[in-house]
């Protein structure tokens, strides 16, 4: 039999009267058995649906399983991805104004890093300097809001530098990949790097002031110190970052900005100068000097170092003598000033330059001042260091003494007592050379229990024995 | 709209009718639909009418007593609802009556599924093909029933027996065969 055939004579048992149909009779009978049975088990009232609920079953009955999964699987995942998005945006602006040490604080980060690996992914330069340009202004807003826990200011500063040579970098790229779209961004960057470096300074006056703060331990005031040279340092690269993008710039606007930065520069050394003079009249009265450009001191800060100083006249007498010799001092002074003079006169040639409209040769220029700026800050810093170093020395030294005064005191006391002893012997030596002087001039004075002895001169003459 | 999709459609009203609202009628049109389906689909494997009938009366009650009390309940397909239940029920007479023959119930299962359905086609008169189609492992017999006695489709046969479509195919193959082979013994 072929399957075809086979395949026939399956499909004509449904037709034929076989045993395989059901009877017609069975047929209706059963019907009316169950339709019977039903109404009897029915309940009389059929169940209210809403017009949801309606909808619902129907839709049940049209959608596969198969289809409701799909759907069913497909909501779920949405929902994920909108919770997690929905989270991770919460969790970001939350965490936008945290400080180091907080929960939260790596969440900045990681937001801050995840930004900037996206613009990097992209290959869009111009947004990836606004990214670092943005993570070093946070930096710098955290270094002047945070505690000045040195660990963390470690962390912030490793960051903040990163960030800045990142600006540096990325901006550099960016120029030699698309000079006009770095001309279009370097206005920006001129703008913040300006505003960073002027939070900078902030920051580095503030630790400056510490570093001097008669009232911090040695320990502090080394902190303090080496958190100024650090921001001084990152100041000086964003400055060049800056300088940098006004290269870029077109010349009327690179000439504005360079203009207001030579005045501001010499804005900054005439005040110096002057902070100079105040502190060069106290030189041989102050225990410690700070001078930079950079830091940008005042008489204020002079004045309030004074007050400081004659507030405790005994260590500054001590530091004045024996820590800081007047002609490394002098030495230091005289440098500065120089140095003052070379970058006044470097600054008007910058002004000449831009009178002339060489631009690029003016941005040489105040690059050159930068550098002074840079070594002037670095020797001034450097001889600050040297201060404090001295002053831990002094202190050390007065702690070795302080541990060694109790025995030389012990020893004074036995000297003493020893004196006391010695003179208390010399004070009886002569008694009992008195006494016996006494004894020998007037026997009847004898001190003690000794029976005094009267010698008993018998006038008569002694009797004869016959 | 074509008359599968038509049949289809209808179905599922019915079956929203006595889901949602209990209709006997709408139940009645589906019983009018399917009564001869499931008697044979039955008969085939009981190859006794007595109780080709009493288990297909029990398959409809059930399947009404099913829609009724779950009517939240997705029913995918109406006709694969009607053959489960079928095939569950006749599970169902299978357990009993291995029970009244006292065989233990593991020894029951241990009897390979043709031995059984041998010992019930000896009793019956059916026609040479059914015969021979009764022979067959089970699964073949639902599939040949199912395609080439009820005319489904490979995919709603697959549906039916809730296998994939790919599965079915082969099946059906295996099954055809196979019962070349008995015939041409």
């Amino acid at each position: 039999m072929t399957p075809r055939e086979l395949q026939q004579q399956l499909k004509a048992l449904r037709k034929t009267h076989s045993p395989i149909n059901p009877d017609v009779s069975f047929v209706a009978q059963s019907k009316k058995t169950l339709l019977a049975r039903i109404s009897s088990t029915k309940e009389h009232t059929a169940p209210a649906y809403s017009l949801g609920e309606r909808l619902y079953i129907i839709g049940r009955m049209f959608i596969s399983q198969k289809t409701a999964c799909r759907v069913r699987a497909g909501s779920l995942m949405c929902m994920v991805i909108i919770t997690t998005i929905a989270g991770w945006t919460v969790g970001v602006s939350a965490s936008s104004q945290s400080m180091p040490g907080d929960v939260l604080y790596s969440v900045k980060l990681a937001a801050e890093k995840t930004q900037i690996m996206v613009a990097s992914a992209t290959g869009d330069k111009e947004a990836e300097t606004q990214l670092h340009l943005e993570s070093a202004k946070r930096r710098t807003a955290e270094l002047h809001q945070m505690d000045k826990e040195p660990k963390k200011v470690k962390k912030v500063v490793a960051r903040l530098k990163k960030s800045v040579a990142s600006v540096g970098e990325t901006f550099k790229e960016l120029k030699e990949q698309d000079s006009e779209k770095a001309k279009y961004a370097a206005k920006e960057v001129t703008q913040k790097t300006e505003n960073i470096s002027n939070s900078l300074r902030e920051v580095a006056n503030e630790a400056a002031k510490g570093a001097v703060k008669i009232e911090n331990t040695t320990e502090k005031k080394q902190e303090e110190l080496v958190l100024t040279k650090e921001v001084v340092e990152i100041r000086h690269d964003i400055d060049m970052a800056e300088l940098a993008a006004i290269a870029v710039l077109d010349s009327e606007d690179a000439k504005d900005i360079i203009e207001d930065k030579v005045e501001e520069m010499i804005e900054d050394a005439q005040e110096f100068t002057e902070a100079l003079a105040a502190v060069t009249e106290q030189a041989t009265s102050t225990p410690t000097i700070v001078v930079s450009s950079t830091v940008g001191i005042t008489e204020e800060d002079v004045q309030t170092q004074e007050a400081a100083t004659t507030s405790t006249p005994i260590n500054v007498s001590a530091i004045e003598e024996e820590s800081l010799e007047d002609t490394e001092q002098e030495e230091v002074v005289e440098n500065i000033d120089e140095s003052i003079e070379r970058m006044q006169e470097i600054a008007g040639e910058v002004q000449q330059l831009l009178e002339a409209g060489s631009i690029d040769e003016a941005i040489e220029k105040t690059k050159d001042v930068q550098e002074i700026t840079q070594k002037t800050d670095d020797r001034a810093l450097e001889v600050q260091g040297q201060i404090i170093e001295e002053e831990q020395k002094e202190q050390r030294e007065d702690a070795q003494e302080g541990e060694s005064e109790p025995v030389a005191a012990q020893e004074g006391v036995e000297e003493v007592e020893q004196s006391q002893e010695n003179t208390v012997d010399e004070q009886k030596v002569p008694d009992e050379n008195q006494d016996r002087e006494h004894s020998d001039t007037d026997p009847i004075e004898i001190e003690g229990d000794v029976e005094p002895v009267v010698e008993v001169v018998s006038l008569e003459p002694e009797r004869e024995e016959i | 709209m074509t008359n599968k999709t038509h049949s289809m459609v209808s179905e599922k009203k019915l079956l929203y009718r006595v889901q949602a609202h209990k209709d006997a009628e709408a139940f009645g049109r589906l019983y009018d639909t399917y009564i001869e389906k499931i008697y044979r689909f039955v008969y085939v494997k009981l190859s006794n009418h007595t109780d080709a009938e009493d288990i297909t009366h029990d398959v409809f009650l059930k399947v009404w007593q099913y829609l009724t009390q779950n009517p939240q309940k997705r029913i995918a397909s109406v006709s694969g609802l009607f053959y489960t239940t079928a095939r569950n029920t006749i599970v169902d007479v299978y357990r009993k009556r291995a029970k009244q023959q006292v065989v233990p119930i593991e020894e029951g299962h241990g009897v390979p599924e043709e031995c059984r359905m041998q010992k019930i086609d000896t009793k019956m008169e059916v026609e040479t093909i059914l015969v021979h189609v009764k022979k067959l492992k089970e699964e073949y017999q639902d599939i040949i029933l199912l395609r080439y006695i009820e005319g489904y489709s490979l995919k709603e046969a697959a549906q039916i027996l809730d296998k994939k479509y790919t599965h079915t195919r082969v099946l059906l193959h295996r099954a055809m065969k196979k019962l070349q082979e008995i015939i041409n013994v």
